[in-house]
């Protein structure tokens, strides 16, 4: 009886350990439907080089405080023929965010330089590790035109001929030398 | 000066030439010896090679063509100036420390040139390494750079750049090699100082953040050049606007030779122990 009796409380425990996780997943849940992203511009034109700073407010619309979030920004061309290296549009992609309490909102800044040509789309992600879901911004939707590219023609004189003079010379230095001996 | 118009106008044989007379004399023969012999093509071949195989890469490579023009014009810029310092190095290296190898530094001190005006004149020898090659990258850059209007900025920067890294490059070399007993040792070190040099701009884009990470940037002379040559051509600065960034390239091109100089008084032949 006794052994029984063991085994019910500990079923009770355990019953209980997971009606508490799935209360805390739900609370998450809540909490990550609770933040809006939103970007300062929709819109932006560059050309190669060019260097572009844009805002992204985040925004606790939830009725809990937010902590440990982190805002990521994303970068990827909608032409699958540009490639594209997020590492060189923009070395600091990551931003972590102070406690936002409920109604609160943070603007964080972001600086980006267009490398390639093409369509670029650019979103803020922010997510934490209890929140489960990541919310993100709309879409910046970047067109970047007019890259010039090196115009292989007429490349082949100089790189054969270039090295071919100083050949030429190091030839004249060792007849010289031959001469003189 | 002064001393030469009290004895008169016609200087004696048994008078000493002047350090400058002797420096010029040194220089010359140093210059003939590094260019008349074809040392100084060889390396020239080797250098127009690269850059003929950088160029051709830039302009036909689907990988390298992938970078904007400027960033090519920037690429080369660099390759040109770290590999042109590179020569330097290997020349100023190779000064003294090779005289003292092949035996011919006894003979050398023997003359009646000052000891200064041997490391004067090989330090010029050194140079004219990096301005023949900077006169032989020119077409590669006009030819790279010709439709984005950044020639005129590329031989202005890249000249003075590449001057002042030459010269700190020439006071390291010569300053290694007086002290060095063997050829070996000199480029040895030499090149690991190089590498040194170097090595903060390797350092990945997070460390060179916060002021830490700009100081060592500002504080290494090869970083400072290599942002200030990118900012130049990459981001359409003026000559002026990144002037700061050569202030350490600056010191190093005027505080190098002059301890090169000055290391150079006691120059001597320093016999291998049990020599």
């Amino acid at each position: 009886m006794r052994a029984l009796a063991r085994i019910g409380v500990a079923g009770a425990l355990l019953l209980a350990l997971l009606t508490a996780q799935d209360a805390q997943a739900a609370e998450s849940a809540v909490v990550a439907g609770g933040v809006v992203v939103a970007l300062d511009q929709h819109d932006v034109a560059a050309t190669p080089g060019a260097k572009i700073t844009f805002a992204s407010t985040i925004r606790n619309t939830g009725d809990r405080p937010l902590d440990g979030y982190v805002a990521h920004l994303n970068i990827l061309s909608t032409d699958k023929s540009v490639y594209v290296d997020p590492e060189d549009w923009s070395p600091k992609r990551t931003q972590y965010l102070d406690e936002l309490a409920p109604g609160g909102s943070t603007t964080l800044s972001w600086n980006v330089r267009a490398v390639t040509s093409g369509p670029i789309l650019l979103f803020v992600s922010v997510t934490s590790p209890t929140a489960r879901t990541v919310t993100s911004s709309g879409p910046l939707n970047m067109t970047v035109g007019g890259q010039r590219v090196v115009n292989a023609g007429g490349v082949l004189p100089l790189v054969l001929w270039m090295p071919a003079g100083v050949l030429a010379l190091l030839g004249a230095t060792s007849v010289r030398r031959r001469r003189l001996r | 000066m002064a001393d030469r118009t009290v004895v008169g106008d016609a200087p004696t044989l048994a008078t000493p030439p002047s350090g400058t007379r002797s420096a010029g004399a040194v220089a010359e023969q140093e210059l003939r010896d590094l260019w008349l012999s074809g040392r100084g093509f060889a390396m020239m071949l080797a250098y127009t090679v690269l850059l003929s195989i950088i160029t051709y890469l830039v302009a036909s490579n689907q990988e390298l063509n992938f970078l904007e023009q400027r960033e090519a014009v920037s690429l080369t810029l660099q390759v040109a100036v770290a590999v042109g310092g590179l020569l330097v190095v290997l020349v100023a290296a190779d000064a003294v420390s090779g005289e003292r190898e092949r035996g011919t530094l006894e003979s050398l001190l023997l003359t009646p040139s000052p000891r200064r005006s041997i490391i004067v004149g090989k330090g010029v020898a050194a140079v004219s390494l990096w301005l023949v090659a900077f006169a032989l990258a020119l077409p590669y850059f006009w030819w790279i750079g010709r439709d984005v209007g950044t020639f005129g900025t590329a031989v202005v920067g890249g000249f003075v750049v590449g001057t002042l890294l030459a010269l700190a490059l020439t006071g390291i070399g010569l300053l290694i090699t007086s002290f060095s007993q063997s050829n070996g040792l000199s480029l040895a070190l030499s090149f690991v100082v190089l590498l040194a040099l170097y090595a903060p701009h390797q350092m990945p884009a997070e460390a060179t953040r916060g002021w830490a990470g700009e100081l060592v940037q500002r504080l290494d002379p090869f970083s400072s050049w290599l942002l200030y040559l990118e900012r130049l051509i990459v981001n359409d600065h003026s000559l002026t606007q990144d002037a700061s960034l050569l202030v350490v390239p600056a010191l190093c091109a005027v505080v190098l030779p002059a301890l090169a100089l000055l290391a150079g008084g006691r120059l001597s032949l320093m016999p291998r122990s049990g020599a």
